[in-house]
C-alpha cells in the first residue's frame, strides 16, 4: 500500500516552541507534523525519525539540559534496581524502586510546570515583549534562554 | 454464554492437560526466563556504562531502559507462571493422593459390609439347617402336623427363599466386572482365602482372574486338590496352577469334540472312546506345557519391553552424540555403531519371542486338534495353493477353518504385541526427540557459555602460571646474584678475605725483610771492599760512614714504601668490602620487601575473603531476622555469633598487617640509613653504629611491635608479658593508633582496679544513686526525686522509641470503591494490605 507523505518539521530552526513543549509534555508525536489530523499508526515511523533528528540537533546545539540529565540518571537508577530485583529475586529493592519512582514523578512535575509556564514568562520579561509561541522556533527560544542565563550570571 | 467459555482451569485442570504439554509449557516458561535474563544483563551493561554525553547516548540509554524494563517485567511474569505451574503440580499430586485415600476408604467400607453380610448369611444358613433337620424329623414321624409344626415348615421355606435370594445377589455380584474378589470372598471363608491368594499371583493368574467363571472353578478345584497352599504366593505356583487348568480345559475340549461327534453321528461310540485316554493325557500335558511357555514368554516380553525403554534413552544419547559436530568423527562413528548394535539386538530379541510364541501355539494346536505338529507347520508356512494343500494332506474343511482361525488369532496376538511395543517406543522416541530438539536449540548458547568459561579458566590459569614463573625467575636471579643467602653467609667470605689480607701483609713484611737483608748485605760488601781498597784510615772511615748512612736511608725508604703499599692495600680491601656489603645489603633488602609484599597480598586476600563472608553473613542475618519476625525456626543466634567471629578474625588480620607494615618500615629505615652511610665512604663499623643510633628507637620498636600490639589496656605490663623491651626507666615501648587515649600513671593510679569498660560506663551513664543515711536533706531529697522522675520519663520515652522501632506502625486509607488499605511501616519498610468489601458490616481481608 502506498503511504501518503506527511508534512512535518525537521529542525529546531522551524519547529515552534509551543509544539516542542507539547511533545515533551505529552510524548505525542503528532506535534511534529504540520497538519492537524495525523494517523499515528501510519505516519508514526516518519514522525519518530523527524523527532530524533530535531532532538539530536537540539542537543548538538545547546547540550544536554541539566534537568534532562537528572531525569535520565533517576530513570537509570530505577532500571538498575529493577534489573537487580529481577536477577537476584531480592524483594527489598521494591521499596527503593518506589522511592525512586516518587522522586522521578516529582522531578517530572516540576519540570513540566517550569518549562511550560515560567520559562516563557522569564523570557518575555527579559525581552520586554510577548512571545508568539506558535511562531518562535525552538532555536530562537533557547537562544533567548541562554542569553537570559548569561545575563543572570553577570 | 459465560458457561461455555474455556477457562484457564479447563486447560490446566487435573487430567485435562496432558503431562507432555505441561512439560512443554514449562520448558517454554524456562526459556522465557533465560532469554529475558540475558536481555536484562545486556541492557544493564549498556545502562551502567552510558555516560549521557550526547544525543546518541541519551537515545541508547532510553532504549536500554525501555527494553530492559520490559524484560524485567516479562521475567517476573514468567517466574510467576512457573510458580503457578509448580503449585498446580503440587495440587495434582494432592488430588491424586486424596482420591487414592478415598478409594482405600471405600474398599474398606465395602469389605466391612461384606463381612457383616457374610456373618449374617452364616447365621441364617445354620438356622435353616437346624430347621430343615427338624422338618425332616417331623415329616418322617408320620404324625398329624400341629399348627406349630406347619408354622415351622412355612418359616423354613421362607428362610430357604431368603437365602436363595441372597445367593442370587451374590451371583449378580459375580457378574459385576472388576469386583470378583469381594464377591467371591462373600461366598464362604474358603473362597475368601482363595481370592486373597490371587493378589499374590503373577502374570499368568492375572489373566485368569479376569474370568470370574474360570476363577470360581479354579477355586473349587484348588480347594479340592490341595493346591491352595501352592498358589498362595509364588508366580511359579500360579503358572503351574494355570497350566493344570489349561490342561483340564484341553481334556474337556477333547471330550466335548468326541461327544459332539457321537451325538451328531459323525463318530461311532467305539471310535469316540478308542485311544481317548492317550489323547486326553496328551491334551492335558500340552495345556500345561502351553501355559508354562506362555509364562516364560510373558517374562521374556516384560524383560524385552523394559530393555527397550532403557535402550530408547541410550539410543537418544547416541543419536545426540552422532549429530554433535563438535565431537570428533571417530567418536561420532562409534556412537552410530553402538546405536546400530542396539537396534540389531532388539530386532533379534523380537524375532526370538515371536518364534517361541509361534512354537507354543503350534504345540497347543497340534495337541488339541489331534494333528501332527510338522503338518501344521507345513500348512502355515506353505506357499502352495490352499486347495491342493488341503487335498494333499487330507484336511477336512472344518479342520482348515479351525486352523486358519487359530493361526489368525496367533498372528493377531503377535502383531498386537509388536505394534503396541512399537507405538510405546515411538512415543518414547518422540518425547526424546522433543527433548533433543530443545537441547539442540540451547546447545549453541550453552556450548558458547561453557567455551567462554573454559577460556576464562584457561586465561586465569595461564596468568597464574606466568606470575609464578616470573616470581620464580626473579627469586632464582636474586639468589644467583648473591641475594639473601649470600648476604647471610657473607661472614665466611669476610673471614676468608681477612685471612687473605693477613697473608698478603705477612708476605709483604717478608718481602720487606728480604729487601732489608739484601740492602744490609750490599752495605756489608761495600764496607769490606772499602776496607780492603782504601788505605787511608780517615778516608776509609768516611767511606764506611757514607755506606752505613746510605743503608739507613735505604731501609727507611723501604719501610716507608712498605707502609704506603700496605695502607693502599688496606684501603682497597675496605672499599671492596664496603661495595660488596652494600650491594648484598640492597639485594637482601629487595628480597625481604618482595617476600613481605607477597605476605601482604595474601593477607589482603584473606581480608577480602573475610569481607565477603561478613557481607554474606549480614545477608543471612537479615533473612533470619525476617524468619524470626514471622515466628519461624531460625538460626539468628548462630549467624550473629559467626559474624562476630569473622569480624574478630578480620580485625586480627588487619592488626597483623599493620604490625608488619610498621616493622617493615622501621627495618627499611635502618637499612637505608646504613646503606647511605656506606655509600659516603664512612667505614662500616661507624656507619652501622650511626645508623643503629639514628634508628635505635625504630629498631627497638620493630622487634617489639611484632608481638606486642595492644589496643586499650588497663595495665601495659600485663599485656606485654613475654615481650618486654625496657626502654629507660620502667617504660615499655608500645604502638598506638591515632585515635587512642593515653593517661599518665598518676591518673591511672587514682582509677585503681576499674576496667576501661567500667570507666566508660561510669563516664557516660548518669549517676542514679541517691545519698543514703538518715540525715537526708529535704532539698537534696526533692532534687533527687525530681531527677529520678525525669530519668524515669526519659526511660519511658526511650522504651517507646524502641517499641516504635521494633513494632509495625499502621495507618489506614479508605478508597472510593470502599476498599480499606492498610499501610504498615516496619523497620523502615512499608507493606500494604488491601481489605475488600464483603458485606455491609464486615470486611474481607
Amino acid at each position: 500500500m502506498i503511504q501518503r507523505r506527511i508534512e512535518h518539521y525537521d529542525s529546531i530552526e522551524n519547529l515552534p516552541i509551543d509544539n516542542w513543549f507539547k511533545i515533551n509534555e505529552t510524548s505525542n508525536l503528532q506535534w511534529v507534523a504540520k497538519t492537524d489530523r495525523v494517523d499515528i499508526k501510519k505516519h508514526g515511523p516518519v514522525l519518530l525519525n523527524a523527532w530524533n533528528k530535531i532532538f539530536d540537533e537540539f542537543i548538538d546545539t545547546f547540550g544536554i539540559p541539566e534537568k534532562m540529565k537528572e531525569i535520565m540518571e533517576v530513570k537509570r537508577d530505577i532500571f538498575l534496581m529493577k534489573a537487580q530485583r529481577a536477577l537476584t529475586e531480592d524483594r527489598s529493592f521494591e521499596t527503593l524502586i518506589e522511592i525512586e519512582e516518587d522522586k522521578l514523578k516529582k522531578i517530572l512535575y516540576q519540570e513540566r510546570a517550569v518549562n511550560a509556564g515560567q520559562v516563557k514568562v522569564y523570557v518575555e520579561k527579559y525581552l520586554g515583549f510577548k512571545l508568539n509561541v506558535k511562531e518562535t522556533t525552538v532555536k530562537e527560544f533557547y537562544q533567548y534562554v541562554e542569553a537570559l542565563n548569561e545575563n543572570a550570571r553577570r | 454464554m459465560p458457561g461455555d467459555k474455556i477457562t484457564r482451569e479447563d486447560l490446566f485442570g487435573d487430567g485435562l492437560f496432558p503431562q507432555k504439554e505441561i512439560e512443554a509449557y514449562e520448558t517454554a516458561v524456562n526459556a522465557l526466563i533465560i532469554a529475558n535474563t540475558e536481555l536484562i544483563k545486556t541492557n544493564l551493561k549498556i545502562a551502567e556504562t552510558n555516560l549521557i554525553k550526547n544525543a546518541k547516548d541519551v537515545r541508547e540509554l532510553n532504549k536500554a531502559i525501555i527494553e530492559g524494563t520490559r524484560a524485567t517485567e516479562a521475567k517476573l511474569k514468567a517466574e510467576t507462571q512457573r510458580e503457578k505451574l509448580n503449585l498446580a503440580a503440587i495440587k495434582r499430586d494432592q488430588a491424586q493422593f486424596r482420591s487414592e485415600q478415598l478409594r482405600t476408604k471405600e474398599i474398606e467400607k465395602k469389605n466391612k459390609v461384606i463381612e457383616k453380610e457374610n456373618s449374617a448369611y452364616q447365621k441364617l444358613s445354620k438356622q435353616l439347617l437346624d430347621q430343615k433337620k427338624r422338618v425332616k424329623d417331623l415329616l418322617s414321624a408320620e404324625k398329624q402336623l400341629t399348627d406349630e409344626d406347619k408354622k415351622l415348615i412355612a418359616e423354613t421355606q421362607k428362610l430357604d427363599e431368603k437365602l436363595k435370594k441372597i445367593d442370587k445377589t451374590v451371583g449378580d455380584n459375580q457378574r459385576n466386572v472388576g469386583n470378583y474378589e469381594s464377591a467371591l470372598s462373600s461366598l464362604s471363608p474358603l473362597f475368601g482365602r482363595v481370592s486373597q491368594s490371587v493378589s499374590g499371583f503373577g502374570a499368568a493368574l492375572k489373566k485368569l482372574a479376569k474370568n470370574p467363571v474360570l476363577l470360581t472353578i479354579t477355586a473349587i478345584v484348588a480347594s479340592l486338590s490341595g493346591l491352595v497352599a501352592l498358589l498362595k504366593t509364588t508366580d511359579k505356583g500360579a503358572t503351574s496352577f494355570a497350566g493344570t487348568m489349561k490342561g483340564l480345559s484341553n481334556a474337556m475340549d477333547v471330550l466335548r469334540i468326541r461327544l459332539v461327534g457321537v451325538v451328531t453321528g459323525t463318530m461311532s461310540l467305539k471310535n469316540a472312546f478308542t485311544g481317548l485316554g492317550d489323547e486326553l493325557s496328551k491334551a492335558f500335558q500340552a495345556g500345561i506345557e502351553y501355559e508354562n511357555q506362555l509364562d516364560r514368554l510373558s517374562d521374556a516380553e516384560t524383560a524385552y519391553i523394559s530393555q527397550k525403554a532403557i535402550n530408547a534413552n541410550k539410543v537418544a544419547k547416541l543419536d545426540f552424540i552422532a549429530k554433535d559436530t563438535t565431537k570428533s568423527i571417530e567418536e561420532r562413528i562409534n556412537a552410530l555403531q553402538k546405536l546400530i548394535d542396539i537396534e540389531l539386538m532388539e530386532a533379534k530379541e523380537e524375532e526370538k519371542i515371536s518364534k517361541e510364541r509361534y512354537e507354543a501355539e503350534l504345540n497347543l494346536l497340534a495337541a488339541t486338534k489331534g494333528i501332527e505338529k510338522e503338518k501344521l507347520r507345513a500348512f502355515i508356512e506353505s506357499s502352495e495353493a490352499r486347495d491342493g494343500f488341503q487335498d494333499k494332506n487330507n484336511f477336512t474343511d472344518e479342520e482348515i477353518k479351525a486352523l486358519e482361525e487359530s493361526f489368525a488369532k496367533t498372528k493377531e496376538a503377535d502383531t498386537n504385541f509388536f505394534e503396541e511395543t512399537k507405538k510405546a517406543n515411538a512415543k518414547l522416541q518422540a518425547l526424546r526427540k522433543e527433548d533433543l530438539d530443545d537441547k539442540l536449540k540451547t546447545y549453541d548458547i550453552n556450548r558458547q557459555t561453557e567455551l567462554d568459561n573454559l577460556r576464562s579458566q584457561e586465561d586465569t590459569g595461564k596468568r597464574n602460571i606466568s606470575q609464578l614463573d616470573k616470581l620464580n625467575d626473579e627469586l632464582t636471579k636474586k639468589i644467583s646474584n648473591g641475594g639473601i643467602f649470600s648476604f647471610v653467609f657473607s661472614i665466611d667470605d669476610i673471614k676468608k678475605r681477612k685471612k687473605a689480607v693477613e697473608l698478603m701483609k705477612k708476605q709483604a713484611e717478608e718481602q720487606r725483610k728480604i729487601q732489608e737483608e739484601i740492602l744490609i748485605a750490599q752495605a756489608e760488601d761495600e764496607e769490606i771492599k772499602a776496607t780492603n781498597s782504601i788505605e787511608n784510615e780517615e778516608e776509609r772511615a768516611a767511606a764506611i760512614k757514607k755506606i752505613r748512612n746510605k743503608l739507613a736511608l735505604d731501609i727507611m725508604n723501604l719501610n716507608n714504601e712498605t707502609a704506603i703499599s700496605e695502607k693502599n692495600t688496606n684501603k682497597k680491601i675496605e672499599m671492596d668490602e664496603r661495595a660488596i656489603f652494600s650491594s648484598r645489603l640492597k639485594a637482601g633488602q629487595d628480597f625481604a620487601r618482595n617476600i613481605l609484599e607477597q605476605v601482604d597480598e595474601r593477607r589482603q586476600a584473606e581480608i577480602n575473603m573475610l569481607d565477603d563472608q561478613i557481607s554474606q553473613r549480614e545477608k543471612n542475618i537479615e533473612e533470619q531476622l525476617r524468619l524470626a519476625e514471622l515466628g519461624s525456626d531460625n538460626e539468628l543466634a548462630f549467624q550473629r555469633q559467626k559474624l562476630a567471629e569473622e569480624e574478630l578474625a578480620k580485625k586480627e588480620q588487619q592488626k597483623k598487617a599493620q604490625r608488619q607494615e610498621q616493622a617493615l618500615k622501621l627495618a627499611d629505615t635502618f637499612l637505608n640509613s646504613l646503606n647511605s652511610k656506606l655509600e659516603k665512604d664512612i667505614p662500616y663499623g661507624r656507619a652501622a653504629s650511626e645508623a643503629f643510633a639514628e634508628t635505635f628507637a625504630a629498631k627497638g620498636l620493630s622487634s617489639l611491635i611484632a608481638g606486642s600490639f595492644i589496643e586499650g589496656t588497663e595495665k601495659v605490663s600485663d599485656d606485654l608479658k613475654g615481650n618486654k623491651a625496657h626502654n629507660g626507666k620502667d617504660g615499655y615501648v608500645v604502638a598506638v593508633d591515632g585515635d587512642e587515649r593515653i593517661i599518665n600513671p598518676k591518673q591511672n593510679k587514682l582509677l585503681g582496679d576499674i576496667s576501661n569498660d567500667e570507666l566508660i560506663r561510669r563516664a557516660l551513664l548518669p549517676n542514679y544513686a541517691l545519698p543514703t543515711g538518715r540525715n537526708i536533706d529535704t532539698a537534696a531529697g526533692m532534687s533527687n526525686s525530681l531527677m529520678l522522675h525525669k530519668l524515669h520519663s526519659i526511660d519511658k520515652k526511650l522504651s517507646m522509641l524502641e517499641q516504635i522501632a521494633d513494632k509495625p506502625v499502621s495507618s489506614f486509607e479508605l478508597t472510593n470503591l470502599g476498599e480499606v488499605i492498610e499501610k504498615q511501616v516496619y523497620k523502615g519498610v512499608e507493606s500494604r494490605f488491601k481489605y475488600q468489601r464483603q458485606t455491609r458490616s464486615g470486611l474481607k481481608g
